[in-house]
């Protein structure tokens, strides 16, 4: 199982790599407007006559380094919830009512919301989505703490007078890893698809800044006569999605997880 | 019975900090709005002047009781351009509404043959199922209506590719106005109901109570259909549940790219005219409904799963 995670990381690196190496805004060029793909533009032009490779690139790059710091926050938090719950005897319900409160905003509407009081910006992007994954990330962590605090070794290593921060490591957090990664891997491919409906509806990163959202916008007039500029998005988005399926699916199935 | 006041006192808990993180958002935004709506030189006594009337000054606690009282009372105040935002938000309910039950409906009778189908691994259908999850799980709700309206409506001609028809108008051109929407929003929620669900069935097929049916001699079917398939049902429920509250918050793309006159459209044009009262108004009336919906799944579950009624 371990081969399906790394193949699909190798995939999402090449990805990066291709995207860094053809990554540009673009400039506009009036005499080549929605060309097909061709050797000089393997993704073709879009309405202005720039290359879609390019902004697809570009747009790949910022996409990323989008859903990478939402889904980073939402582990730790996990883990800092994990700690709360298992270590600190935080009891779960309480925790989980407040943060159930944030379900009723989900992150699309939260960031059009924010959009309307103070217009695009990523890091408000990035609150939005890391938001809107509080109360998944928060069920989650008390799930798992439930079963791991009565579990044998933790209760052992606590009546033999181990830290709790030593016990937390060695007898919650590899356990809670597994479900923690995978919940991460999710969250970061749903940021992608938010963040590009966002920018679709210019209300995601500023309109200025190329992303897969405001490229398809652009394609939306032209979609009979310029497919590809439907097309290349979708490739590169399939693209991602199965590297990342992969990737957590490798992650050992956590439900059949050895422990 | 405790379980319902609990969750009448989390509707509330909800409410009260959703009210509370659009009041002191909307405060800050209608700070800056008297140059959007004034001028922007505008400055000294009009602006002042401007604030006084949208009362935005005196103490916090104060404002934000006045804040919710006029929303309880129904009180919106006007859009940017004027408009009652009690009468645009009465108009387009509905279509979200309709919107958001069609798709949720059919994508209910799309996945749970499908996981039916495909709940053992390996198989054609098993494989089938998987990339139908993860193609649309992996592609944005927008990109799935480009493909709808690219196939059915530019190359067969059989839907309009965007626009509303009023139900009172046409009631044949409402459902081909409201065809593709729903459809294609409901692909995205019959992706995730089958995957989660099909899994819930799976993990209960390996139950104490399945395991012996298979071995008194059911077969695999059986076993499905008698054993896996109740024990499943809240996780069903509640994937139902999601879908709905998803889609009436987040149809705002969906609508959008087909020309809907629904919430979601309304709160796009008011995140582009930077209008904080209409969002704040329609973030307050999706979080009470979004609320709405889980503790009706909560009372659903706990009248037909009885674990739930049994801890705590």
């Amino acid at each position: 199982m371990r081969k399906k995670s790394v193949a699909g990381i190798i995939m999402i690196a090449l990805l990066i790599a291709a995207s860094a190496f053809s990554a540009s805004p673009g400039y506009a060029d009036g005499s080549i407007r929605l060309e097909q793909p061709s050797f000089d533009h393997i993704a073709g032009t879009d309405t202005l006559g720039r290359d879609l490779a390019g902004r697809i690139g570009y747009g790949i790059l910022v996409s990323f380094s989008i859903a990478l710091p939402v889904s980073v926050i939402s582990l730790l938090l996990g883990i800092v919830l994990s700690y709360a719950f298992t270590m600190m005897n935080i009891p779960g319900p309480p925790v989980l009512m407040l943060s159930d409160t944030m379900k009723s905003l989900p992150p699309v509407l939260l960031a059009l919301f924010l959009n309307a009081i103070t217009g695009p910006g990523i890091l408000k992007l990035i609150a939005a989505l890391v938001i809107g994954n509080v109360p998944n990330v928060a069920r989650l962590c008390n799930a798992r703490a439930m079963i791991l605090r009565s579990d044998g070794p933790a209760l052992a290593a606590a009546l033999m007078g181990e830290g709790r921060v030593l016990r937390f490591m060695r007898h919650v957090l590899p356990f809670l890893l597994p479900y923690l990664l995978a919940e991460a891997i999710t969250i970061f491919s749903a940021s992608i698809l938010t963040e590009a409906s966002l920018s679709y509806l210019g209300c995601g990163v500023p309109p200025m800044v190329p992303s897969l959202g405001s490229v398809l916008a652009e394609a939306r007039s032209v979609m009979l006569s310029a497919p590809w500029m439907i097309a290349a998005p979708a490739v590169v988005l399939i693209y991602t999605g199965i590297a990342l399926e992969l990737i957590s699916s490798g992650l050992s199935d956590p439900d059949t997880a050895s422990h | 019975m405790r379980h319902l006041s609990l969750r009448i006192l989390s509707i509330l808990l909800t409410l009260t900090i959703v009210s509370f993180i659009v009041f002191i958002l909307q405060a800050n935004a209608l700070g800056d709005s008297a140059s959007y709506i004034l001028s922007e030189e505008a400055g000294g006594a009009a602006a002042d002047a401007y604030r006084a009337s949208i009362s935005s000054d005196g103490p916090v606690m104060v404002r934000y009781i006045e804040f919710l009282l006029s929303f309880i009372s129904g009180k919106w105040g006007n859009t940017v351009s004027g408009q009652s935002i009690r009468e645009i938000i009465g108009y387009r309910y509905g279509v979200t509404i309709s919107l958001s039950v069609l798709s949720v409906l059919s994508a209910i009778a799309i996945s749970i043959p499908v996981s039916l189908i495909s709940v053992r691994t390996g198989t054609i259908a098993d494989k089938a199922a998987s990339s139908f999850s993860v193609l649309f799980l992996s592609i944005p709700s927008f990109l799935t209506a480009f493909f709808l309206i690219l196939v059915f409506s530019m190359i067969l001609g059989l839907f309009p590719p965007a626009g509303y028809i009023q139900p009172s108008v046409s009631l044949t051109g409402w459902a081909r106005s409201v065809f593709l929407p729903s459809f294609s929003l409901s692909l995205l929620h019959a992706a995730l109901i089958t995957r989660i669900f099909r899994k819930a069935l799976r993990e209960n097929m390996l139950k104490p109570y399945s395991v012996s049916l298979a071995a008194a001699g059911a077969s695999e079917a059986q076993v499905l259909m008698k054993g896996a398939l109740k024990p499943s049902l809240p996780v069903l429920y509640t994937l139902i549940a999601s879908s709905l509250a998803s889609s009436l918050a987040g149809s705002a793309v969906t609508e959008s790219v087909f020309a809907l006159p629904g919430i979601g459209s309304l709160l796009v044009t008011a995140a582009l005219s930077r209008d904080a009262v209409l969002s704040g108004t329609i973030v307050m009336l999706t979080a009470l409904s979004v609320s709405v919906i889980y503790a009706v799944l909560e009372v659903v579950l706990l009248i037909i799963d009885p674990r739930s009624r049994r801890e705590s």
